[in-house]
């Protein structure tokens, strides 16, 4: 589209206008992550500026310990597990996976949903079964799991329990930033995770760290476009939030989904993979809930496992590495035989770059926003 | 996994409260029930964001492809706004 290419040349323009500055911006969203390595649209990239893939695939920065956990509650006789799909390949201590036939055990039930509210209709079609969903996914999943527990609730549906696992972006990137060794100028913010909360949670990193922060869509325009507003901020030393997907983010955010997550769930302290635990970066159920917590109910307790001999997952997810530069990439570790997450997820930057190559089709395709 | 896909609703089921509020929507095609709980005022012919099989935003109805000066128009506001601030 004429309008995309105009916004390549003055990306373009304007990092060449600026001969001594270096523009390095972490993408914190997996989806960002995937559309630009799939549109190409990092080889129209501009020399000096760069792009790190952080840590924005939910199922990526889950924990070895987490896929532990689950795997032995499908283990369970009478339970039925319930995931989204990117789950069911992730490798457990040991290289067991939920889609392994063996890893089920006398539980054997594992099912893939799209919503935590098939996962509910699932608990009200099988009253005799205990019903666990795998509750991952940052802050713009939690409201849908928050309203399947609400229907639970309300309904009396007792046989249906949570495997938390939400984590919140704005700590992740505070503990990145704090960190001091993240060598970049600018964060370009998840469009989705922003529509839940709003411009507000990022407003420390302009304030505390004199980091600018973009919030971005996700078609071609959209992304190069953020990236020109971070370009434009940097050179001219403002730091500040700016939302460029307005057609899909509040300032405030979306306060409902807020209001029925905040019922439900108060921030802890959780892991990480690659990045340790962080202060109040997830979400757990509320003690008045504490039943529909699955971790509880079948007291199966969450123990840290280290990572897979070899595997970079946690290097990749903090940005300190680049996929195609894990010596086990494409060649130990394939989507068909993954040996961390970030190789297993749709939205894993490693899946993504093994996918596309780097560069993608390395042509920038004609594109129509929709909306 | 944040994947959010626009889609039209073309009916509204009534759903008395706390149950979630459903609506059917049309996703190019492909048609799915949808919950609108987080969503005020939803009518038919409303363009929705769903994620995980909740609407988590209401959408400008624009057609595809007439956006072009108002986007273009869009992105000259907001550098002006990055370059000046």
């Amino acid at each position: 589209m004429p309008h995309l290419h105009k916004l390549i040349d003055r990306l373009t323009d304007l990092v060449g206008q600026h001969a001594n500055l270096r523009f390095r911006f972490l993408e914190v969203c997996g989806t960002h992550t995937t559309s630009v390595v799939r549109h190409g649209l990092d080889t129209v990239f501009p020399d000096r500026l760069e792009l790190i893939s952080g840590p924005g695939c939910p199922v990526c920065v889950m924990p070895v310990g987490y896929i532990d956990q689950a795997l032995r509650l499908a283990g369970i006789p009478g339970v039925i597990m319930t995931t989204f799909g990117d789950l069911m390949h992730v490798p457990g201590g040991g290289h067991r996976t939920l889609a392994d036939p063996s890893a089920a055990g006398r539980g054997e039930r594992v099912r893939v949903v799209y919503s935590p509210l098939d996962a509910l209709k699932i608990a009200e079609e099988n009253p005799r079964s205990e019903i666990v969903f795998l509750a991952v996914g940052f802050e713009t999943t939690a409201p849908a799991v928050a309203l399947a527990l609400e229907k639970a609730e309300a309904a009396h549906i007792d046989n249906f329990s949570i495997l938390p696992g939400h984590r919140l972006i704005p700590p992740v990137l505070r503990k990145m930033a704090q960190s001091g060794n993240l060598e970049v100028d600018g964060f370009l913010a998840p469009g989705h995770v922003s529509t839940i909360i709003g411009m507000e949670p990022y407003a420390f990193l302009p304030q505390e760290y004199a980091m600018p922060v973009v919030i971005g869509g996700f078609a071609p325009e959209e992304i190069i476009g953020a990236l020109l507003l971070l370009v434009t901020l940097v050179a001219n030393d403002h730091y500040q939030v700016i939302n460029a997907y307005p057609k899909a983010v509040s300032p405030l955010g979306n306060m409902k989904a807020q209001g029925l997550v905040a019922k439900y769930f108060e921030p802890g302290a959780a892991f990480w993979r690659g990045l340790g635990e962080i202060e109040k970066s997830g979400l757990k159920l509320k003690e008045q809930y504490l039943n529909r917590n699955a971790a509880v109910r079948f007291k199966i307790p969450f123990r840290d496992v280290p990572d897979p001999a070899g595997c970079s997952c946690g290097s990749v997810l903090a940005g300190r590495l680049k996929p195609t530069d894990c010596p086990l990439f494409g060649l130990a570790c394939r989507p068909e035989h993954p040996v961390g997450p970030c190789m297993v997820s749709s939205e894993g930057s490693c899946a993504a770059y093994y996918r596309y190559g780097k560069g993608g089709s390395r042509v920038v395709p004609d594109f129509v926003i929709p909306w | 996994m944040c994947l959010a896909i626009p889609g039209r609703v073309i009916e509204i089921q009534t759903c008395a409260p706390p149950a979630p509020q459903m609506v059917v929507m049309d996703f190019l095609g492909v048609i799915r029930d949808v919950s609108t709980n987080f969503i005020d005022a939803v009518a038919v012919g409303d363009y929705l964001l769903v994620h995980a099989g909740c609407a988590i935003a209401k959408l400008a109805a624009e057609p595809a492809g007439a956006g072009g000066a108002e986007a273009s128009a869009l992105w000259e506001a907001l550098i002006n706004h990055a370059a000046s601030s």
